[in-house]
């Protein structure tokens, strides 16, 4: 049995093609899908910065000229006492949209921690956009300075709206860029509705000295600075983030393990065509431990690739393989979830004495598993049967119970994915076996 | 040593073995002669356990196969008519994985490895692929595949099928040696003069049945075949043909355009009356050719075809 087992892993190896498409493609693939769905994912690691490009379309001196030129406008024209209302320079200085953007909100320290800002032309910003080395541009437009003045310091509200423009592969750090703005602009609102509202019920009851007095007050009282601003880096659960890396890795190895499985119908099916199967039964080796050599064959490969998968990950991607007990635990049960799968293929293969079997298998078999086990995209983003179904296919229990160990859970945390497992297991190898037994020898060595 | 007992086989509707019994000895080189489709491959099938009889037994030192198969395989070199080789593995991995089977390993493997390569001529390219291999090599280390174990019986099956003269010389000449060293051989072939070299019993199949069986004489004499004399002659007539029909040790004469066709009696290795009867009734004699009876011969007396019809 073991000689057969060994000359079964020689001629694995000894074949080029099937050892690329084996080891080598799932780090091809692994590392394509990575980069190009990292914008999907979220980065791993407390060094994680979004940088943003902001754009100034507005002219800070002539759009304050302008406001002050409408404040004189409407102080003669309503003839009201401007120094006494606004408390003259003091408090126009004071107030600058300018500043409280990009010193008190950007400048804010819990946002510094994980966003950097730099200002920009709007040509240069799409450049960097394109190129991914920003992952959002946000254009303040124009008359933002004007806006802000009126919208502060008179009862008219002009419409101010930020834009936020996000590169397409990185849809988390847009959404957070825009959930930002949108903070922001809550802020001032509230700011602007609190000062409306004292202009409208305190007004005709006070003096213009004392109105002034405490519309300074309003303005003056930070909320932008600190309050409302607090940014959890933390996952929900307080487990580690899985990049695009991390999660590729262990879908792409959830589906080519399953490839392996068709090998073992293609092996003996080519024995059986060479003769050198008919050879080993007159040599007295029964069909339980040719079936045996090939299961064992099949058990080592996933070993071998996942081994490569891992290592490659580890030193390329500097993925954190933690819990290493946890994961070699998996990876024994996937090995032996291949096997068995592997030796049912084998049987039915050589049992219906077609390479059909096999091929239909790797060709589309394995692609539909891929597809409902989340190997190309995750589950959690699929419909929800799908979803539902996904979680009790092999590869999708595989999927799940590495992404499980990767996020920090221990082994009871993934108790029901090790469940599927061995179900899984466990019906492959009956069914082999009763195949097995309900039919004669002659059956499966006949051509 | 091995018995064939009327055995059966049958594939759906069609006979492929029928009823059939010879016996091995030990030492013998037997031969299983008849054209493709006579049920010899049945035959050895049966004999080497890879499928079972409908009737009858095979007896191995007197034990029934059918029920105790591992006698018989530990015993037994079985060199399929198809290469049974792993062609992306070198010769002599090959020839390593064939011998553990076998239960053979460490020196003795190797010093075994080493004997049978030498024997079928690859040792000098033991560490090459055997898809690399000619057609010849690929045979020889097919059968070199059977002979680590020194095995009691070797099966060969058709081992010379779409090879060379030379490799097939060398394979024939390699059987005759194994045989020397104490090997029961069974051989199937429809070439018969690679039978007629080899064996010591023949046994002549057809239609899944054994139409018969005995040494290459007993053969020949079981159909009464006697030696011919073609000669070829101008100016052929009458007179010339019945005189030599008048000699003595001539059966039949007769003659088509230039050509005479004599049939001898008895084994006398005289031809000089004939000759000269030629010359007398002046003939111009051209050639002559004596063709002694063969296995051919035996099989389209028995058959009314060729062998390789």
């Amino acid at each position: 049995m073991i000689n057969i087992f060994l000359k079964d892993l020689k001629l694995f190896f000894s074949d080029k093609k099937t050892l690329a498409s084996i080891i080598v493609m799932p780090i091809i693939v692994t590392t394509i899908l990575s980069f190009a769905l990292s914008g999907s994912f979220g980065e791993a690691g407390s060094d994680w910065i979004l940088n943003i490009g902001v754009v100034k379309e507005y002219d800070k001196n002539s759009e304050e000229d302008k406001f002050i030129d409408f404040m004189l406008d409407f102080a003669e024209r309503y003839d009201v006492d401007i120094e006494k209302f606004a408390d003259g320079e003091k408090q126009f200085e004071e107030f600058n949209p300018e500043k409280i953007f990009f010193q008190d909100y950007l400048g804010n320290e819990e946002i510094k921690k994980f966003l950097s800002y730099e200002v920009m032309s709007k040509k240069e910003g799409l450049k960097k956009l394109g190129n991914k080395e920003i992952s959002s541009l946000v254009i303040l437009p124009k008359n933002y300075m004007y806006d802000m003045y009126i919208n502060t310091f008179t009862n008219f509200r002009n419409k101010l709206e930020i834009r936020v423009i996000s590169h397409p592969d990185m849809n988390y750090s847009g959404s957070i860029t825009r959930e930002l703005m949108k903070n922001f602009n809550n802020i001032m609102s509230s700011i602007i509705i609190s000062k409306n509202v004292y202009f409208e019920s305190v007004s005709p009851y006070l003096n213009s000295e004392e109105i002034g007095e405490n519309i300074s007050k309003i303005l003056s009282s930070n909320e932008y600075k600190n309050d409302g601003i607090n940014i959890e880096e933390r996952r929900v659960d307080s487990k580690n983030y899985i990049s695009s890396f991390a999660y590729y890795t262990v879908a792409m190895l959830a589906m080519f393990v399953l490839f392996i499985s068709s090998y073992g119908g293609k092996f003996i099916l080519d024995e059986k065509r060479n003769n050198t199967f008919q050879r080993q039964i007159v040599s007295g080796k029964n069909l339980s431990r040719i079936l045996t050599g090939k299961f064992l064959m099949m058990f080592t490969m996933v070993l071998i690739q996942s081994l490569v998968m891992i290592s490659f990950s580890r030193l390329v991607f500097k993925i954190n393989w933690i819990n290493l007990p946890q994961i070699i635990f998996i990876t024994l049960l996937s090995s032996l979830m291949v096997a068995s799968l592997g030796l049912m293929i084998t049987v039915v293969t050589l049992k219906t004495n077609n390479y059909k079997v096999s091929d239909a298998f790797s060709s589309g078999v394995v692609q539909i598993l891929a597809l409902f086990g989340g190997s190309y995209i995750p589950l959690e983003t699929m419909p929800k049967f799908i979803g539902a179904v996904g979680r009790y296919t092999p590869n999708g229990a595989l999927l799940k119970a590495y992404i499980k160990t990767l996020e920090g859970y221990g082994f009871s945390n993934i108790t029901e994915h090790i469940l599927v497992l061995i179900v899984n297991i466990l019906v492959f190898s009956i069914i082999s076996i009763l195949i097995i037994r309900r039919k004669s020898h002659a059956e499966f060595i006949k051509s | 040593m091995l018995e064939i007992k009327n055995i059966k086989k049958y594939f759906n509707e069609t006979k492929a073995v029928d009823n059939i019994s010879f016996k091995v000895e030990r030492g013998d080189i037997l031969g299983l002669l008849g054209p493709n489709g006579a049920g010899k491959s049945t035959t050895i099938s049966i004999i080497s356990t890879l499928i079972k009889a409908d009737e009858g037994n095979v007896l191995y030192k007197g034990v029934d196969i059918e029920k105790e198969p591992k006698k018989i395989q530990k015993q037994l070199g079985f060199v399929p008519q198809e290469i049974a080789l792993y062609p992306s593995l070198s010769g002599y991995d090959n020839l390593k994985f064939w011998g553990k089977i076998y239960g053979l390993k460490g020196n003795k493997l190797k010093e075994k490895i080493e004997e049978v390569s030498q024997i079928i001529g690859i040792n000098k390219r033991l560490k090459d692929k055997v898809e690399e291999y000619s057609g010849g090599m690929k045979r020889r280390l097919n059968i070199g595949s059977a002979l680590l174990h020194n095995p009691e019986i070797i099966i060969l099956d058709e081992p010379t099928v779409g090879i060379d003269p030379q490799s097939r010389n060398h394979i024939l000449d390699s059987v005759k040696e194994i045989n020397k060293k104490g090997s029961t051989i069974i051989y199937t072939s429809h070439y018969m003069e690679e039978v007629e070299y080899l064996c010591d019993k023949i046994c002549i199949m057809d239609e899944g049945r054994i139409i018969s069986q005995g040494t290459k004489e007993e053969l020949i004499q079981s159909v009464s075949a006697e030696e011919k004399i073609i000669l070829q002659v101008e100016n052929i007539n009458k007179k010339m043909i019945e005189e030599i029909k008048k000699i003595s040790y001539v059966d039949k004469a007769a003659y088509v355009k230039k050509e005479i066709t004599v049939e001898k009696k008895g084994n006398k290795a005289d031809y000089s009356e004939i000759l000269e009867a030629v010359s007398k009734n002046q003939g111009h004699l051209m050639s002559m050719d004596i063709k002694k009876p063969d296995l051919e011969f035996v099989f389209l007396s028995l058959t009314g075809r060729a062998l390789r019809d």
